[in-house]
């Protein structure tokens, strides 16, 4: 009996442990969320009085409306969910297709041939983007849009695409296939009436991913995009910070609001979301 | 048409299917991840500046590069220096929360998601957030410094301070992912083992040691490679928080890419300097992906 | 034939339109027709900026029947985004450029003639300051237009001073007693541990890798960093190492001085002085304390020296429409234009700069005293430009990284000499 109280103690210390260690990381990781929050509710002077106030006394929303002065917010909030939609939907249209080819259809030198393509998941895009910028100023499509969509659906993401859907393509029974065949129904048919609808689960992986990524992703807009009027999120609020200098204020503010659309959805299926991205590290 | 295809045979009939419906990504495939890469080794053995057209110069620029260029040792030794301090810390926290969280617990999935919060952040705002603290004047962890009666530290403006504090923002950005792999490692491990383990009389270390650490060694070595390669790429935190700065104490790869193409417009060295990272990951990738093939045929 | 009605109907509309058009135009100067083309010009700053100019162009697209798209970039991937696009044969029509990024695009052939505006009576190009224009007359061609050129303005706090009883920068330019001794002698008196509040900054507070601000100070203790083409590092020698072991004491020794990185803003009150520019008035407009801009100040010997940064207007040759691009450059850079700005970009055109209208401008703070002395005594007395090469982002990276040497404490001043002298010229050679 006595062992047995010594070992629930023993238990019971571990869990406090556990909880304690748990939270101390938990209140590190989102004490910066908290931070930038309170700072944009700031006024101006609030900044500088020392020592910060960790619970402001005023809050003010003045720092919101001064910001859409500064920064476009809302035609980058457009860019972005523009290239991260049309990104997503044409990698899992396009890896989709490819996908089923090569998990379906037995044909020559498809092994081969799928490695080729897998041999782009060594090849990341911080890599290749100064020949790309080389290739796209040729072609006129430095300062477009679309330089952060083409080569994305095509190279990096595309290939994380096919590779996550070729995966879960294989697993779905070839007689379903063979007897759409046999009903007259066409590869693409299969594809769009079978496959897909039954690979939610891996399609809703790469749309997360690639969304993720693409509203995240920094180098690539920094390097292809000029104007203001084609920024990114996070490439609008690089810049605005390094123009905004000290005003730590609105700096925070234009931070706040570039965080919280993607954290909303995390927020709103954070398992799958986090499944996810978990599948990439394993790829 | 109709007769043409009844002329094939079946087999050929499905080899034609099968190019077709790979044709379009092989077709954009070849274009915006082939050829960079072969432009890039042209361009890296090119003299280019986007002033002046590109003139062949053999392997110049990588003599350049390995002999007679301070600043990309520095990169390297930097980049390196960055390797060393993260990883080990990474693995070691990671594995560390994984098993504390593994077994289900009340608001274990709380504290997953909270841990993935800054994961899914921009690493953009994460970082301009974290260089608002680490303010000199007035900035968080000074003031907090100061309860504790020590000097305030100009932390953004130290040679020695700015790739620890680059690694330090990069680590907690990045705890969730790797926790979440290895949480789903230790999953895996059949309990039975545990259980025999035990009615041996292991002690705790010792099952950790001889049943957890090998049956997830897998999991780990590749964390370990994908961690490398993440550290060799690092750039955003470096863009926002330093600029390479103070001189070049914070210079990494990407970092001298970006300065060597896009401020000093010299295109053909920036191609050698990609071209060197380039290999130096196709090779971590390449053992990644050797070992992982040994394991799965180990496994089977 | 109901089609060939409309179609009828459109032409003869279309042609109704031209007349009117032509009419119009001509009560006015012989306006050119440019057929609905369109002209690109990029020039850095944000989209009010945009919008401003956007409004200005609005008469000289109706005029010349054109469409002017004004492209606005962050000022530090500027330079680098005009230079690709142009490379890449994407480029806009009319640049803004600085005095610093003028040889580059110079150098690679990129900036037009603008010869026209030399000789058209209406433009009056006699009114730009010669010395200054000078600068961009290559061959006998005329490549750029300066359209504004600031000296460093030093911003102080009159509060800080006042209380203090220390007489203000401005009392002591009229006395003439505003030299750089004078100037640290009351940066040390304003230093304040207890409250935080230093003296003095000898770099900007926004840019403070942004080191040829200090050039000014460098001059002043009578050294110099290049020679006069910009081909050469003079610093390493006894007056350079003095000067640049003045500045490290300043920061590490008596502590007066600011150390780069330390991001004190002028806005919280804790700064008595710091070298920026004029326009940067704009943003202290709200501040609770006192303050005024001035000069720097001259040397012991009381010679004024002030540096002049220039902003440009060229015409890229990869244009498809130079004649209309050098027209755009002439509305804007005319007298009338150049007017509306005043209010924002400190004019050349010597006839706005005497004017009242600029000088008395009325608003709280710079003083009329302090738009005197910066624009009217400063080029009167003497004002230099800012060095520049083709290769100048790589001298200026490279300067910036022996500085921070210099700033993080990690070398003395003499290495730090002879370490600019050999890179520098590595790379000026």
């Amino acid at each position: 009996m006595k062992h047995n109280t010594s070992i629930r103690r023993k238990r019971l210390y571990i869990t406090i442990l556990k909880y304690c260690v748990l939270i101390l990381i938990s209140l590190l990781l989102l004490f910066p969320f908290y931070w930038m929050v309170i700072t944009s509710l700031k006024s101006s002077t609030q900044i500088f009085v020392f020592p910060p106030e960790l619970f402001p006394r005023h809050i003010t929303f003045e720092n919101f409306t001064e910001l859409f002065n500064h920064m476009k917010f809302f035609r980058y909030l457009w860019n972005s969910l523009l290239v991260s939609c049309v990104n997503s939907f044409f990698i899992v249209l396009i890896s989709g297709i490819t996908a089923y080819a090569f998990a379906k259809i037995r044909f020559a030198g498809r092994n081969i041939i799928f490695i080729f393509f897998l041999a782009g998941l060594m090849v990341p895009v911080e890599v290749i983007t100064v020949p790309l910028y080389f290739m796209l100023g040729k072609i006129g499509w430095v300062d477009k849009l679309r330089s952060l969509m083409v080569p994305t659906i095509f190279g990096s993401g595309g290939v994380f695409g096919l590779f996550i859907l070729r995966q879960f393509f294989i697993t779905i029974p070839d007689d379903l296939c063979e007897a759409a065949r046999i009903d007259g129904c066409s590869h693409l048919g299969i594809v769009f009436r079978i496959v897909m609808p039954m690979a939610k689960s891996a399609i809703a992986t790469v749309v997360i991913f690639t969304f993720a990524n693409c509203w995240n992703e920094f180098f690539q807009p920094l390097i292809f995009l000029s104007s203001q009027s084609n920024y990114t999120l996070p490439l609008g609020l690089a810049m605005f910070s390094d123009e905004g200098g000290t005003k730590w204020h609105l700096v925070m503010a234009a931070s706040t609001l570039a965080t919280i659309p993607l954290l909303t959805v995390f927020y709103m299926c954070q398992d799958k979301f986090i499944d996810s991205m978990a599948m990439s590290g394993i790829k | 048409m109709e007769r043409k295809r009844r002329g094939l045979t079946l087999k050929q009939r499905t080899n034609l299917t099968g190019y077709a419906m790979i044709s379009p990504m092989a077709i954009g495939y070849i274009l915006f991840m082939i050829t960079p890469v072969v432009v890039m080794i042209y361009l890296s053995m090119t003299s280019y500046t986007l002033l002046k057209p590109p003139k062949f110069i053999g392997l110049d620029n990588y003599v350049k590069l390995f002999t007679n260029d301070p600043t990309f040792l520095d990169t390297a030794w930097n980049t390196v220096y960055f390797t060393l301090l993260f990883v080990p810390l990474n693995m070691l926290i990671c594995l560390g929360l994984a098993l504390l969280m593994y077994k289900n617990f009340k608001g274990v999935g709380f504290f997953r998601t909270i841990l993935f919060t800054p994961y899914v952040t921009s690493m953009v705002a994460w970082a301009i957030v974290w260089k608002y603290l680490f303010q000199t004047d007035n900035g968080l962890i000074n003031v907090v410094m100061g309860w504790f009666g020590l000097d305030p530290v100009n932390w953004l403006y130290n040679e020695k301070a700015a790739i620890p504090i680059s690694v330090v923002v990069t680590l907690l950005k990045g705890l969730g992912m790797n926790t979440v792999i290895f949480i789903s490692a230790l999953m895996d491990v059949p309990q039975i083992y545990y259980e025999a383990a035990s009615l041996d009389g292991a002690g705790s270390w010792s099952r950790f040691k001889n049943i957890t650490l090998p049956m997830i060694s897998q999991s780990i070595f590749l964390a370990l490679i994908l961690t490398i390669i993440g550290c060799f790429k690092v750039f955003a935190q470096i863009y926002v928080m330093s600029k390479g700065g103070p001189a070049t104490s914070s210079y990494v790869f990407v970092y001298y890419i970006y300065v060597t193409a896009f401020r000093y417009f010299k295109f053909g060295y920036a191609s050698a300097i990609s071209t060197v990272l380039f290999l130096i990951i196709l090779v971590l990738t390449a053992i990644q992906w050797a070992v992982r093939k040994k394991w799965v045929f180990y496994e089977t | 034939m109901k089609k060939l009605i409309s179609l009828l109907l459109i032409l003869m509309m279309a042609l109704s339109l031209c007349s009117f058009g032509t009419i119009a135009s001509a009560e006015g100067a012989p306006a050119k027709d440019y057929g609905g083309a369109t002209i690109r010009v990029s020039m850095w700053g944000d989209n009010t900026r945009k919008d401003l100019f956007e409004g200005l162009f609005e008469a000289f697209e109706k005029e010349y029947n054109c469409n002017v798209e004004v492209e606005v970039y962050a000022a530090s991937e500027y330079a680098t985004k005009v230079l690709t696009e142009t490379a890449g044969g994407n480029g806009p029509d009319v640049v803004w450029l600085t005095e610093r990024y003028y040889p580059m695009f110079a150098d690679a052939g990129f900036l037009a003639d603008m010869n026209a505006l030399m000789t058209d009576e209406e433009y009056k190009f006699d009114d730009y300051s010669v010395s200054l224009a000078n600068n961009y007359i290559k061959d006998g061609n005329l490549t750029a237009i300066p359209f504004t050129a600031n000296p460093i303005a030093l911003f102080y706090n009159a509060t800080l001073f006042k209380n203090a009883g220390l007489e203000t920068p401005l009392e002591l330019y009229k006395k003439g007693e505003w030299t750089v001794s004078k100037m640290i002698e009351c940066a040390s008196a304003l230093t304040d541990k207890a409250t935080g509040t230093y003296g003095l900054s000898l770099v900007q507070t926004v840019d403070p890798t942004n080191w040829p601000t200090l050039l000014n100070f460098i001059w002043a203790e009578g050294a110099e960093m290049f020679n006069d083409d910009t081909t050469k590092c003079l610093i390493n020698d006894e007056a350079g190492i003095a000067a640049l072991q003045k500045y490290y004491d300043l920061m590490f020794t008596d502590k007066t001085c600011v150390v780069p990185g330390e991001m004190i803003s002028f806005e919280s009150g804790q700064l008595a002085m710091y070298p920026g520019n004029f326009s940067e008035g704009a943003n202290y407009q709200n501040v609770d304390f006192e303050w005024d801009c001035i000069t720097v100040p001259a040397n012991d010997a009381g010679e004024l020296t002030n540096i002049v940064g220039v902003a440009l207007y060229g015409v890229l040759n990869t244009s498809k429409n130079t004649e209309a691009a050098v027209d755009v450059v002439k509305y804007i850079t005319g007298e009338k234009m150049q007017q509306e700005l005043s209010g924002i970009f400190v004019p050349t055109r010597e006839s706005l700069k005497n004017s009242d209208e600029f000088l008395n401008k009325t608003e709280k703070m710079p003083t009329p005293d302090a738009r005197k002395i910066l624009y009217l005594d400063v080029f009167a007395a003497n004002t230099r430009v800012y060095p520049a090469t083709t290769n100048w982002n790589e001298v200026n990276e490279a300067g910036k990284q022996i500085f921070d040497k210099l700033y993080t404490g990690n070398a003395a001043p003499a290495d730090i000499a002879a370490e600019f002298e050999s890179t520098f010229n590595a790379l000026l050679g």
